[in-house]
């Protein structure tokens, strides 16, 4: 198939928007035209109106939740590729606290292997680095790696024992692995439910204390720094914690780190009158971290924002706030999402988009994009002007809880993936 | 915070929290609370303002003392009264609250008043059942206990007369407390110039400043001159978890002792939501001085249960 997009603002490789007047795909290459004329006239193409829309290069989402393998008898893995695919993600990063563990290598190759009989979108799992997320025996790294691990991570657990954790270090580093941390220290965030905060106290809501992330950041940038081991710290959350990555950064550390989308558009505010859907992990943070989020953006002290995607039936969020299952639903309304946060923080946009689409590339596949050079020609199309409501009907994944209720301004309408549409609204 | 306990008209349509009451339903509550304490006075033993009405005590923890002065409140109203200790009923089989709350409200409950160990569960309850149902927050996790806050302050008003004027010390186990919280709401509410908070900074909330009170981690400086001292139960479960290392300790540096007290005000009042541990939060012969209001506190909380109760269920 040949498609013929016409009249589309494009990220460019530099992350600017760029007009461009004609872009053909033929066997999945991409081709820019200065004229139309130029091509054969003789082949059909299909076209598509790019007025009022973007051409996203390569979103990559790098925490997610697919809840597979182990909730297969609902469907959940279909539910959720779609939804990922209607959000015009094109690379999904899972992560391993599943059911059982990914820490096989016939388990990363079988969930590969059936998201991809969903949609062909990228699944790049990240493998645990213990042995059932134990923190006790280090997981078969390499094997993992070779059967389509793209790096190693303990989800939502940390390694208590030191030790473990100063030799999962040096076995990543011998073969140049990636090690990506959740920096939460598992006694100060057990049985918490919000960030520790005057609100919390007020509410009786049990809080987390700051230092469950910033004890673990320094941990790990320590071991970094003295073993060499690249490393990329998910979701982080605090203003000290993003103090400390940034010293690392400047020592040339091999650092990176992301934030969840959450985390630039709620605080802790908004979990008054006990909304569960505001129930989040790392929890919803203080506006002065806020503030420090989006100026670490603006200075790449970011590297990357998450879309923090972890569906949860309606069942375990209808109760009482601390019951309730921490996650939201986030594929379909992360780019929407990011426009938003652009919007209301007055962030640009192009560097904003950036972070959720060429940056996290580099981190996921070791390289730059280039969007007319490329091995894949992957990439979204988002019409800004196509308003809509994600209730519950129009969310594909099995999650249907978002922590909003306002109309989002922009819609993917197309999604490609090697050159070939899977999607279309 | 959105007040969901309020109606349009400015009445009580459930009692979750003391926080965002105004002084005025506060007052007509104690005023009412007054004349039931009147009635029994004069040997009025039962009125018959809720008969006919269904009150179901639902309580997801175990307490004795609360739940009964809530029977005994709705009994003395006329109304009739269902006890349901959820711990050992359809919850533990797998049933959901609300699944448990809707059937019971299908077997024509008109009241629910209920404990719960998650805070805000009495708002979501609230907040998805039938809004003509009532709900009455017995102590919801650590957020809120609104009617022991009521009556404290009532105790209070009883002793002291006026607000206006006093200096208060709430003492403990702060930040595990629905009591404390709901006591601090009351306090300010009603216009107590200084509330005080006296506890260990392991037991102290975080950002508690912003309730309006004031923070002390030293007992003796915290209680001086004050004219109301409120005790709090200290919980085994804290040693435990590391927050304080013994009782002996504990009282020997947080227990209200014959010699503390002397740093307070000389009509300065000691209250204690109850139970009490003797010889851990305060010590034996404080408890029984005459400066001790605690068994007066316990009347004066049927009197406030029956006023919120008849506030919130006659038409």
């Amino acid at each position: 198939m040949r498609y013929l997009i016409k009249n589309i603002e494009i990220l460019n490789n530099d992350h600017h928007f760029q007009k461009k007047e004609f872009l053909s795909i033929t066997k999945g290459k991409l081709k820019e035209h200065a004229d139309v004329d130029l091509l054969n006239e003789k082949l059909k193409y299909e076209i598509i109106d790019g007025q009022d829309c973007i051409f996203l290069p390569v979103v990559t989402d790098l925490y997610a939740d697919l809840k597979t393998p182990g909730q297969e008898y609902k469907s959940i893995l279909d539910q959720e590729i779609s939804a990922a695919t209607a959000g015009g993600i094109t690379t999904v990063c899972c992560q391993p606290d599943t059911d059982p563990v990914l820490d096989e290598p016939s388990l990363i190759k079988d969930l590969i292997t059936k998201a991809n009989k969903v949609f062909p979108i990228n699944i790049k799992p990240i493998a645990a680095i213990t042995k059932d997320l134990e923190g006790q025996q280090i997981a078969e790294m390499k094997e993992l790696y070779d059967a389509g691990a793209i790096g190693f991570s303990q989800a939502e657990k940390s390694i208590i024992n030191t030790k473990v954790l100063l030799r999962a270090f040096e076995y990543a580093k011998t073969f140049g692995f990636t090690l990506f941390l959740r920096a939460s220290e598992n006694f100060l965030t057990e049985n918490t439910f919000a960030n520790e905060s005057a609100i919390a106290t007020r509410l009786g809501i049990r809080g987390s204390n700051k230092n469950a992330e910033v004890i673990e950041v320094l941990k790990y940038i320590a071991l970094s720094k003295e073993i060499g081991t690249k490393i990329h710290l998910s979701k982080i959350s605090c203003r000290e914690s993003l103090e400390i990555i940034a010293r690392a950064k400047n020592e040339n550390i091999n650092v990176s780190c992301d934030v969840s989308i959450n985390q630039l558009l709620f605080t802790d505010q908004d979990i008054d009158l006990y909304n569960s859907n505001y129930h989040l992990s790392p929890p919803l943070r203080s506006k002065s971290d806020q503030d420090s989020i989006l100026e670490s953006i603006e200075l790449n002290i970011i590297d990357a924002v998450c879309s923090d995607h972890r569906p949860v039936e309606d069942d375990k969020k209808r109760l009482p706030f601390e019951e309730s299952e921490s996650g939201a639903s986030s594929f379909e309304t992360f780019i929407p999402l990011t426009f938003k946060a652009a919007k209301i923080h007055r962030l640009n946009l192009e560097h904003l988009l950036s972070k959720i689409s060429y940056s996290p590339y580099k981190i996921v596949y070791g390289e730059s994009y280039d969007y007319l050079n490329n091995k894949n020609t992957d990439f979204c199309i988002y019409n800004k002007s196509h308003n809509w409501v994600a209730s519950p009907n129009e969310l594909k994944s099995s999650g249907k809880n978002v922590p909003f209720n306002w109309e989002l301004e922009g819609r993917v309408t197309h999604t490609f993936v090697d050159g070939m549409k899977i999607y279309q609204l | 915070m959105k007040n969901i306990q309020i109606n349009e008209n400015g009445k009580l349509k459930h009692l979750l929290t003391i926080e965002g009451l105004s002084k005025n339903i506060i007052n007509e509550i104690f005023v009412r609370a007054d004349s039931f304490l009147d009635s029994e006075k004069n040997n009025v033993k039962k009125v018959d303002l809720l008969t006919g009405k269904t009150i179901c005590n639902l309580f997801f923890e175990n307490s004795t003392r609360t739940r009964t002065t809530f029977e005994i409140a709705a009994k003395k109203l006329s109304a009739d009264v269902i006890n349901l200790n959820v711990n050992t009923s359809s919850q533990s089989k797998g049933e959901s609250i609300l699944d448990t709350i809707n059937n019971l409200i299908a077997m024509h409950a008109d009241m629910f008043v209920i404990r719960h160990g998650q805070s805000g569960a009495a708002h979501f309850i609230a907040e998805n059942i039938n809004p003509k149902i009532k709900i009455v927050n017995a102590g919801d996790g650590y957020h809120a206990h609104p009617t022991q806050g009521l009556l404290d302050a009532f105790t209070i008003r009883h002793y002291k007369k006026k607000f206006t004027n006093l200096k208060v010390a709430i003492v403990g186990d702060i930040k595990h407390s629905r009591v404390a919280r709901s006591e601090i709401n009351a306090l300010n509410i009603l216009g107590v110039p200084e509330i005080r908070v006296i506890a260990p900074k392991t037991l102290m909330p975080y950002g508690v400043e912003e309730l309006g009170v004031i923070p002390y981690d030293n007992f003796d400086e915290g209680i001086k001159n004050v004219d109301v001292v409120m005790m709090l139960r200290l919980q085994q479960e804290r040693m435990d978890n590391a927050l304080i290392p013994s009782q002996e300790e504990y009282f020997k540096t947080f227990g209200l002792t014959a010699k503390r007290i002397n740093y307070a005000n000389p009509d300065c009042i000691i209250m204690h939501p109850g139970p009490m541990n003797r010889g851990v939060e305060i010590e034996s012969k404080v408890a029984d001085s005459h400066q001790a209001v605690i068994l007066p506190q316990v009347s004066f909380g049927i009197a406030i249960r029956m006023a919120v109760m008849s506030l919130l269920l006659e038409e």
